[in-house]
């Protein structure tokens, strides 16, 4: 017969200082490491939440990203053909896009000016190819053959002087200014953190002969593959990705900091693994007459072997999640990268279900690692000794 | 006997808890060590990086636009005689290998003025008048060398990431042992044949590395190019080459914020195993300590004791953890993969971390230390534990 689980949760309840200090303990690793996977896994949330799976972005075949990407207007003429899109009308709808940077001071840093994405757009077929998911805030959309633009709500926020009526530098040869004229968001996708204007009045500025990509819209999923099979064949020729995959694809340089944050990590974990050990050495040895009586009364070993550890990983438990809510502090908090386009992203922190999950488990695998030999050694106790023991 | 043997004495009774306690501070630190050398490499690297008396020219928005390549003899021209002992053109190729994950910088250079540009690499005239006789020359880091299993005389096709995307082939004709960065360098008129021979139009230039011949110069070149090319058709940005290599690095994302945050908190662990175990230790010696005072020892001797243990668990705690990787990167390089900085272990982080370590174990033994103090010797000798 098992010992009931109450005993579990009660003997912790017997030591509160040793019990307190371990969870603690346990809290603060399982903190670091639910922030560290909130760095890494919010970043990729934000690029992939732009990932629509039903949304196609076509670039060049050699182009990884849309920044280096190039297509000539006869190249975006032939999508005209591709079956499986979306159309208004006859026609399926296609956004000719084309991305450029400019470079502003954040509010964070002032001595260093960060890449702003700035790209040219036909602001209805734009809108409709993200799912009508833009949508203006503040002000208006911006004019085409005007030198006016919209920023993104990330944007808006993360650099000096853009607010509406704001100034800001574009092109290549002989800068123009573009004024602000509204703000606009998405609800969190990487547009957000980039600066919106008319296609061809941009083309003109940074003297392009073409654009950049165009984007095309899927019924659904089987669609999306249909249509990319269309973009790669032989009539069209050219790169077509999910926005999903897209982004999936671009968020790759971030090996360094994963790299040395594993590596703390499953330092911190050792080390808490360690102080549950001696916690719980601590216990069996305080309790090893209570051990030879309830193996006297007829608890088998394994069920001494399995309180223990039971015991443990419910301190371990109680630390991860104690661990969860201080990193709520991290909830909301604003960070920026720049993916492999050079182009900065903005984005917040989220503590994810998925990330109290993870963190939960480690807690419990912590638990369980640290209390595996104190529990071994209150197994393997002899009854009568045990009993003996003041 | 003194306190020191009575500490060490106490420390050897329960020595499975005292190793393992030794081992909780000693891993947290052995973190946080990690994290600040990779802090410090990184701040060294860019100090280092502005020693050579370097800056960037660039378009006034963004390196990824291009500017003229004539731009160079503009720069030469306006500097007085001696402010300039190199401008050196820098076009990205952005070369990727087929089937290979591993990602570095690939860039044309200028021929004549690269190896002056990077003096600090001490590249020999055999090396440089190979780099010069060989039109698909290119020069490579060796730790990205060693990473791909290059040699000197190797062949190798990469493709461009930016347009016009063309496929060439480079000669690796050095690998310079004091070469810090993993790049490969080939000549920029050779890549300006390729674009060429694909668009018809010269290659563009993403920036132009000018090497000054003293901070004199450098402070010149910071505000004179800058002038020189305002309100013209390529207005440009002169940046310290710290300032350029860092908005690379530091824009994408905070990272080195980030491991430095963690390794902070790395030592709250290390604090909460050492509060754990010593409070434990004391706990069950209520009654000896009860005893002690009953026998006459003071309540500041037994404080001291108490304290004692923690100063002494710290810092064994610390030596483990942080001298033998602060020996081992002192003797041989170490390198995590992935991680472009070695790791090296600065005097500045071993005492850091060796102090941080003592820090641990006084605030441990704080609490404990006070309990002892206040101990009530008739209860405490009723105690049973």
């Amino acid at each position: 017969m098992a010992l009931p689980f109450r005993y579990n949760v009660l003997s912790l309840f017997a030591r509160p200082t040793s019990t307190a200090s371990s969870i603690a303990l346990i809290a603060v690793v399982i903190a670091a490491f639910a922030y560290l996977q909130a760095v890494t896994d919010s970043a990729f949330s934000t690029m992939s939440a732009t990932g629509d799976p039903t949304t196609i972005i076509v670039l060049n075949p050699s182009a990884e990203s849309e920044t280096v990407s190039g297509l000539g207007k006869d190249q975006i003429n032939k999508l005209e053909s591709a079956p499986d899109a979306v159309r208004r009308g006859d026609r399926p709808i296609i956004s000719p896009e084309m991305v450029a940077i400019s470079s502003a001071y954040t509010h964070e840093s002032s001595d260093m000016k960060l890449n702003a994405a700035v790209r040219g757009v036909e602001w209805e077929s734009a809108c409709a190819v993200r799912h009508d998911r833009v949508r203006l805030m503040r002000g208006r959309a911006f004019q085409p053959g005007v030198e006016e633009v919209v920023v993104g709500a990330e944007a808006n926020r993360l650099y000096v002087n853009y607010e509406i009526g704001d100034k800001i530098q574009m092109g290549t040869r002989a800068l123009q200014s573009f004024t602000i004229v509204g703000v606009f968001t998405t609800d969190g996708t990487a547009a957000d953190s980039e600066i919106w204007g008319d296609v061809e009045t941009l083309r003109d500025v940074y003297g392009r002969v073409g654009y950049s990509s165009a984007r095309m819209l899927a019924e659904d999923e089987a669609g999306a593959a249909r249509l990319i099979e269309h973009i790669k064949g032989p009539q069209v020729e050219l790169d077509g990705k999910t926005e999903r995959a897209y982004f999936r694809d671009l968020n790759t340089n971030q090996n360094a900091t994963q790299v040395l944050s594993i590596a703390m990590i499953v330092i911190m974990g050792i080390a808490a693994a360690f102080a549950v050990a001696n916690t719980m050495y601590a216990a069996v040895a305080g309790r090893t007459r209570e051990i030879g009586m309830l193996r006297a009364i007829g608890f088998a070993r394994v069920n001494i072997l399995t309180a223990f550890v039971l015991e443990g990983m419910v301190l371990s438990i109680f630390g991860g999640a104690t661990g969860c809510v201080l990193s709520l502090v991290f909830h909301g908090m604003r960070k920026s990268i720049l993916p492999a386009t050079f182009t900065t992203v903005s984005y917040q922190l989220q503590i994810t279900p998925k990330i109290i999950g993870t963190s939960l488990a480690v807690a419990a695998a912590i638990g369980l690692i640290g209390s595996l030999f104190p529990s071994w050694r209150a197994a393997k106790m002899k009854v009568t000794d045990a009993l003996r023991e003041s | 006997m003194t306190t020191a043997t009575l500490t060490l004495k106490n420390l050897g009774r329960n020595r499975l808890r005292s190793l393992l306690t030794v081992a909780g501070i000693a891993l947290p630190m052995l973190a946080f060590t990690l994290a600040r050398s990779f802090v410090d490499g990184y701040n060294r690297f860019l100090q280092a990086s502005d020693n050579n008396l370097r800056v960037a020219v660039h378009q006034k928005l963004t390196f990824t636009t291009w500017l003229p390549q004539r731009m160079r003899e503009d720069i030469e021209t306006i500097a007085p005689p001696g402010y300039l002992t190199a401008v050196c053109r820098a076009a990205w190729f952005g070369g990727k290998l087929e089937g290979s994950q591993v990602r570095f910088a690939s860039l044309g250079f200028d021929r004549d003025t690269f190896p002056e540009t990077y003096s600090e690499w001490d590249m020999t005239p055999e090396e440089i008048e190979a780099f010069n006789r060989e039109r698909r020359g290119a020069v490579v880091g060796p730790a990205l060398a060693k990473k791909l299993n290059w040699k000197v005389g190797d062949r190798v096709t990469l493709t461009g990431g930016v347009p016009p995307f063309p496929k060439a082939e480079f000669l690796i004709v050095a690998i310079p042992a004091k070469m810090d960065r993993d790049m490969l360098c080939f000549a920029f008129d050779y890549y300006n044949e390729i674009v060429q021979a694909a668009t018809g139009e010269p290659v563009g230039v993403n920036n132009f590395w000018v090497k000054c011949g003293s901070p004199q110069a450098r402070a010149w070149a910071l505000e004179a190019i800058d002038k020189q090319f305002s309100n013209t058709d390529h207005e440009t940005r002169t940046e310290m080459e710290s300032t350029f290599i860092a908005s690379f690095m530091r824009s994408g994302g905070d990272w080195v914020g980030l491991v430095w945050t963690v390794g902070r908190l790395i030592v709250l662990v290390a604090v909460a195993v050492a509060f754990n175990t010593i409070s434990q230790a004391f706990r069950e010696r209520t009654r000896e300590l009860a005893v002690m005072r009953a026998l006459g020892f003071s309540g500041g001797y037994v404080v001291r004791m108490v304290l004692m243990e923690g100063v002494v668990l710290g810092l064994i705690g610390g030596a483990v953890g942080v001298l033998p990787l602060y020996g081992l990167t002192h003797v041989s390089t170490i390198r995590l993969p992935d991680v472009p900085i070695p790791v090296l272990i600065a005097h500045t982080t071993m005492a850091m971390a060796l102090g941080a370590a003592l820090v641990c174990g006084v605030l441990a033994a704080l609490a404990p230390a006070v309990m002892a103090g206040r101990l009530r010797v008739a209860t405490a000798l009723r105690k049973v534990v």
